[in-house]
């Protein structure tokens, strides 16, 4: 995705900084995206197989 | 809340919602406070976009299933950070009974994580009982930030209500890293008298007379009228305390807008005025100081001058006191 649109208060502080800022912006996605998978396998595994279907069904559409 | 606390608690929010250690953002250290509170919302916004599909089709599922289980899934799968996040998207009925089924040890991981934004509005229709549990939780953590962000979102029945599950210290502490500063003044009102004579004495006993200062003068005058009657009551040590306080950490004009609320009640003024002439000279040579560099707070702090005694009077209108008469400076801000 785009870099995040910062504040002209944060690009004063420099490349450097905004070049930082933006590589933790890319992590926390990056990582987030990583859990949301470890999420999904984790509540297949989780749910009774009666309704493992349904749930399948919804969360990967 | 002091400028450079105001900075730490925006720093290690948006920590929290980077993922990282606030120590991590040092190279923000030069930001404003607003940015840094921007960047955060910007932040929050690209995460929820980024796994809206997934988040919509997680509440979509808790729509389809037994609540328990939709419970059960949002503890072990998704997680506090996930849950908090997708919680954006949650309907207030759907929150409300999904918090009830989830231990407060889970919920208090979950609330360092949401989004008021989006949040906030179903706050009002979690059980007090559920909040309650969260809010302990919390406060064991000493997590003062996440509490007094909750402030403005619950309603004034079970805010009420929750006031009395939190002691002294969590009070002044949450009070002072509050976001919305506008908010002290209503929490403030919905605590009875003996709750406020605690305060003090917890500022005295615990050293939170900074926190106590910074309650003191965020409120409005109603409230301010409560606090003089509180400060008035207060016995000498503790007034010496509070203004020796407002010394070290450089609360000088709020120490003296406090005093001055005390000395315009008609009931009180003989203890705040008795702590000001006992401070040392070169403390009350600094008072004077901050009088002269601010002619505001100066045309404010006129009834202090007049109830001083002459030594102090002398001493508080003296110009160029301390620092130009080669005496040791105002002591460095500690924060």
């Amino acid at each position: 995705m785009d870099p995040i649109d910062l504040p002209s208060g944060i690009r004063a502080l420099g490349p450097d900084a905004v070049a930082r800022l933006q590589t933790l912006v890319g992590q926390a996605e990056q990582r987030q995206a990583d859990e949301a998978e470890a999420a999904l396998q984790t509540a297949l595994q989780l749910v009774p197989w009666p309704v493992r279907g349904i749930v399948r069904k919804v969360l990967l559409g | 809340m002091s400028d450079a606390q105001a900075h730490r608690s925006e720093t290690l929010r948006l920590a929290r919602v980077l993922g990282v250690e606030s120590e991590e953002l040092a190279f923000l250290q030069d930001a404003l406070v607003a940015d840094l509170a921007k960047v955060r919302a910007a932040v929050l916004d690209r995460l929820l976009e980024r796994s809206r599909q997934e988040f919509e089709r997680a509440v979509a599922l808790a729509d389809k299933i037994p609540r328990a289980l939709a419970a059960m899934l949002a503890q072990r799968a998704m997680g506090p950070v996930l849950g908090g996040r997708a919680s954006a998207l949650l309907s207030a009925d759907m929150a409300a009974d999904l918090a009830g089924r989830l231990p407060a040890e889970f919920l208090a991981d979950v609330a360092t994580h949401v989004d008021l934004r989006h949040v906030g509005p179903l706050i009002g229709g979690i059980p007090t009982d559920t909040m309650g549990g969260a809010g302990r939780v919390l406060r064991e953590r000493g997590e003062w930030i996440v509490l007094s962000a909750f402030v403005g979102d619950v309603p004034a029945a079970k805010l009420e209500v929750l006031l009395d599950l939190f002691d002294g210290e969590a009070l002044l502490r949450a009070g002072f890293v509050i976001e919305d500063l506008a908010r002290l003044d209503s929490v403030v009102a919905l605590l009875p008298d003996h709750r406020l004579d605690e305060l003090f004495v917890t500022a005295q006993e615990q050293a939170l007379w900074r926190e106590a200062i910074s309650l003191a003068t965020h409120i409005g005058p109603e409230q301010a009228q409560r606090i003089v009657a509180v400060i008035d009551r207060l016995p000498d040590a503790s007034v010496d305390a509070l203004l020796v306080a407002a010394d070290e950490h450089d609360l000088w004009e709020q120490a003296i807008t406090v005093a001055c609320l005390v000395l315009d009640d008609p009931d009180g003024g003989s203890a705040i005025i008795g702590g000001f002439a006992r401070l040392e000279r070169a403390q009350q040579e600094r008072v004077g100081d901050v009088l002269n560099a601010d002619g505001a707070l100066r045309s404010r702090a006129g009834t202090l001058i007049a109830a001083a005694p002459p030594h102090l009077r002398t001493r508080l209108r003296s110009r160029g006191s301390s620092a130009a008469q080669g005496r040791l400076p105002a002591p460095p801000v500690k924060r």
